[in-house]
């Protein structure tokens, strides 16, 4: 089934398409939100939010971009505002997220490279860590950055380039072995 | 797009040093970093299918893991009991409600006029801005026993805000202060989860006010300065007081038309 076609029956509320909408997506959606929040259970939650809020709006959908871009977009605006209020909650909850901590591991207490990887991401600060996840990762560009997360084209500049200098410094000692 | 940071915390400082991308091998790695996390595709599909189910039958749901749901049924609870005593008050004494509510609302609002020289339609305009036109409509005209808690809270908490402003921000509230901010707080918490209040602009203004009411409870005894000045830094970065002052007076002035209208 082609894309058009599979918008097209979405829009009537035909249950099949709406299953093989889900199916082609639903891994991405899940990843993305995952990497972006570092949390299973939000990942879920928020998987769930962005399909029923795609079901009820494809009405709209223009086709003036992928289906995919559109759904990601969903998935992106979902996420952020689900994390702003994680945010406030877990702010008196817990002690403040201390970006030092970056990469305080060696090759020998973790030699799984992917794993550091992953730790290091998700040791980013939140916002530093959604910029690097939507550039970087998804390939979402800095305007677009800026208008889902309400911050200048610079910001997300400045963000990336934190992000990228953190993960540099976290897998430093991989990147040696990697060259060598 | 937006140029300009929606909250000053969030605006950061541009670096000026040439941003180099990623190594090839890290870039790739970044991207396969949740290959093998597995997927609960058919799990959340049933979700998914339960709440739309749900939704076309007309009842309000969120997703919510079971072990959510059990608090949600706790909250849910919790806020019924409340809702059933503000109602019970109402009817039982409500000649005595209606006059105690109408001075303090009728004090807030010429503090409110005199304060920020608001007249009453722009009282109205600022309190449509921050609640939207939905629930404006609804907080205007409606007697639903939740809407009429969430404004004698309102009026409440203006006094314990304006109470937290006009203290000295370096020396943190009292004790009697925290006390009163903990009482609002368990409301304001019920509001929150209450279901008949989901519109955006309602639940940010009770997201902001119990940010604040938090910081009062965590600035009482502390020795750091900036935990002492972090609610009336909020307050004023959210500009939360006017708005919850609008809110007041509007509904104010609402219920003065009402009664006028009543009379004539």
């Amino acid at each position: 089934m082609t894309e058009p076609e599979l918008v097209a029956r979405l829009q009537t509320g035909d249950t099949a398409a709406e299953r093989e909408f889900y199916d082609r997506h639903v891994d991405r959606v899940y990843r993305l939100i995952y990497r972006m929040s570092d949390r299973a259970d939000l990942a879920q939650d928020w998987t769930q939010d962005t399909f029923i809020r795609a079901f009820q709006r494809i009405g709209q959908f223009r086709g003036d971009s992928a289906l995919s871009s559109w759904l990601h977009a969903i998935a992106v605006s979902i996420t952020l505002n689900g994390l702003r209020t994680v945010k406030r909650r877990d702010a008196f909850a817990a002690p403040l997220e201390d970006a030092a901590l970056v990469g305080r591991w060696t090759t020998e207490s973790d030699p799984d490279l992917k794993s550091c990887m992953r730790s290091a991401i998700a040791s980013l600060p939140p916002g530093t860590r959604q910029v690097f996840v939507m550039h970087d990762v998804e390939g979402f560009s800095h305007e677009e950055i800026g208008d889902a997360l309400g911050v200048a084209v610079g910001t997300s500049k400045s963000q990336l380039s934190r992000a990228r200098e953190k993960l540099r410094a976290a897998l430093a000692p991989f990147a040696r072995q990697e060259l060598a | 797009m937006t140029d300009h940071p929606q909250h000053p915390e969030r605006a950061t400082p541009i670096t000026t040093e040439p941003d180099r991308p990623l190594a090839p091998w890290m870039a790739d790695l970044a991207r396969q970093v949740t290959d093998d996390v597995v997927v609960p595709n058919e799990m959340m599909w049933k979700r998914i299918q339960q709440q739309r189910a749900l939704l076309s039958s007309g009842a309000h749901v969120t997703s919510m893991s079971p072990r959510q749901g059990w608090t949600m049924r706790r909250v849910a609870a919790i806020a019924a009991v409340l809702v059933i005593g503000v109602a019970i008050g109402r009817f039982v004494l409500p000649s005595a409600a209606h006059t105690s509510a109408a001075l303090d609302v009728g004090t807030l609002a010429t503090n409110a006029s005199s304060n920020n020289s608001m007249t009453a339609s722009g009282a109205d305009a600022l309190s449509a801005d921050a609640l939207g036109p939905d629930a404006l409509e609804q907080t205007a005209s409606s007697s639903d026993p939740v809407r009429v808690a969430m404004q004698e809270h309102l009026v409440r908490t203006v006094a314990l805000l304006t109470t937290v402003r006009d203290r000295d921000p370096a020396a943190g509230p009292g004790l009697d202060v925290t006390d009163w901010a903990h009482d609002l707080l368990g409301t304001t918490r019920l509001l929150i989860d209450d279901p008949s209040l989901r519109d955006a602009h309602t639940r940010r203004l009770l997201q902001d006010l119990e940010l604040v009411l938090m910081q009062i409870i965590q600035a009482h005894g502390t020795g750091a300065s900036e935990t002492r000045k972090a609610p009336s830094e909020t307050m004023r970065e959210t500009n939360l007081l006017p708005r919850v002052r609008a809110v007041v007076t509007a509904s104010a002035n609402r219920e003065a038309r009402t009664d006028r209208g009543g009379l004539e």
